[in-house]
């Protein structure tokens, strides 16, 4: 137990302190369209997670928890002002799938890239959707974003490998018991 | 459980159930072939339907009548179908339920995008022949043309499939493929060709459900597709996933329970007549849980 707190206490450092940086930055440079994004990509990120830890307990992927979200949940309904029922489901359910396919279900590291590279994607498609006038390119993007990862690395783009696990490797014994649980 | 208080009403409401019940089971039926045999829920089933309808719809612009239009969308749906297996999954052949769940759904959001960037995300109209909006009368009763030809056509379909399925050779190894794959395989059973088959069979039959529920909206929609495959996967779990004959008589009993309840609710209760009949779901999940003709689960 207290391995596993201590991964997920370096984990949290680790992504953390980007975390911050970045709304710290978003919130600098204002403007209504980067805060959209930044909001959007924090939902997603926090879904994912919540997603992970359920399905890590029991095995079960569950979208239908997208219903009972708690912080997540918050942050919608404190940026969107007006909600109701059915607000969630589609976009939601599908931003935070491929968000969980191209991370991968296995590790928090996964959750972050999924979420920066799907949040990344569909903002930039969504832009050209603005300039060519053509929607559902963002979608579409996303889409084939998740069947190439599920045709080239099913487990998602990181797998059950851990940033930190990496990083850790790489820097030899400056942390110790990573190695440890490299094995 | 019907309560009407004519002979009449009961007679239409019959009729209404059994042709919107046909509609289901053909939809069912696709969903049950695919999953039984590659353990794959085919979220972009209903995909197939958007494929049809907006087949029709290129056709009708193009003035092309009605007679071309209804085959050309069931063979449309049945090649989409084909293509589907051929991009999508075959390349995933062997992989987990989840994966494939998430493919499905992936390239059900790829086809509905499509249609929503190349034609339109607004609804457009698709007038049918007059025909489908008479009634016919005997007497006291008048029935619409609509729902008698959607409850012919269906229960035909039904029937040609079931003669397929169990007199043709290429239709019994998909009846024993859906049944246990692997056995079927070492029997000398080409995999591929049955896999394709089965996804050639459930395109066309969204198909011809596709023509129906087209008839009975009267436009087509990026998104169409969604509520009937919706349903379809309540009917087939509801008859037993995996059994063909119950995916068909679950498409039957939701529509009972859905027509049933739109004749007996009162109005004020209208909007949530979908949470009853899901309610009525649940009390039957509970009383059967593995579907009404379901096998109880073994372990694979």
């Amino acid at each position: 137990v207290r391995r596993a707190l201590a991964k997920a206490g370096r984990t949290a450092v680790l992504f953390g302190v980007p975390l911050v940086v970045v709304a710290f930055l978003g919130s600098a440079f204002a403007s209504p369209a980067n805060e959209r994004v930044i909001v959007n990509f924090f939902i997603t990120l926090v879904l994912a997670l919540s997603i992970q830890t359920f399905t890590g307990n029991s095995g079960i992927v569950s979208f239908g928890h997208v219903g009972f979200m708690g912080v997540g949940g918050g942050l919608w309904a404190e940026y969107n002002v007006a909600f109701g029922p059915r607000q969630f489901f589609f976009s939601l359910t599908f931003a935070l799938l491929a968000v969980l396919v191209v991370g991968g279900l296995g590790s928090v590291s996964g959750a972050v890239i999924g979420a920066v590279i799907v949040t990344a994607a569909s903002e930039i498609m969504r832009r050209l959707e603005d300039r060519t006038g053509i929607g559902g390119l963002a979608n579409m993007a996303v889409a084939l974003m998740i069947l190439l990862v599920l045709y080239r690395r099913p487990d998602g783009l990181l797998g059950r490998v851990e940033l930190d696990d990496l990083l850790g490797r790489r820097l030899g014994r400056w942390r110790p018991g990573t190695r440890h649980e490299a094995h | 459980v019907i309560l009407a208080s004519a002979g009449q009403e009961a007679v239409q409401q019959l009729i209404n159930a059994l042709s919107l019940g046909s509609t289901y089971a053909l939809l069912a039926l696709g969903l049950a072939m695919v999953f039984s045999i590659l353990g794959l829920i085919n979220f972009a089933h209903g995909e197939l339907v958007t494929v049809a309808a907006y087949t029709m719809y290129f056709e009708h612009e193009k003035g092309l009548p009605f007679a071309v239009q209804a085959p050309s969308a069931i063979v449309s749906a049945g090649i989409a179908a084909i293509l589907m297996e051929r991009l999508a999954f075959r390349p995933l052949r062997g992989a987990s339920f989840l994966t494939l769940l998430f493919s499905s759904f992936a390239v059900s959001v790829i086809i509905q995008n499509l249609f929503l960037a190349l034609v339109s995300p607004r609804q457009k109209g698709v007038p049918l022949p007059s025909l489908f909006n008479e009634a016919i009368h005997f007497g006291a009763y008048s029935v619409g043309w609509l729902q008698v030809i959607t409850t012919i056509t269906c229960l035909g379909a039904l029937a040609v499939l079931t003669v397929f399925l169990r007199r043709s050779i290429q239709g019994l190894g998909m009846l024993a493929a859906s049944q246990d794959f692997q056995v079927t395989r070492l029997m000398g059973i080409p995999a591929n060709r049955v896999i394709a088959a089965a996804f050639a069979i459930s395109g066309m039959l969204a198909g011809v459900a596709a023509i129906f529920i087209l008839a009975r909206r009267g436009t087509v929609e990026p998104t169409m597709g969604f509520v009937p495959v919706l349903k379809a996967f309540i009917a087939s779990v509801i008859g037993g996933l995996g059994s063909l004959t119950g995916a068909a008589l679950g498409g039957f009993v939701l529509a009972g329970i859905e027509v049933g309840l739109d004749a007996t609710l009162p109005n004020s209760a209208l909007p949530f007549r979908d949470a009853f009949a899901l309610l009525i779901v649940v009390v039957i999940l509970y009383a059967r849980p593995e579907g009404l003709l379901g096998r109880v689960a073994e372990e694979k």
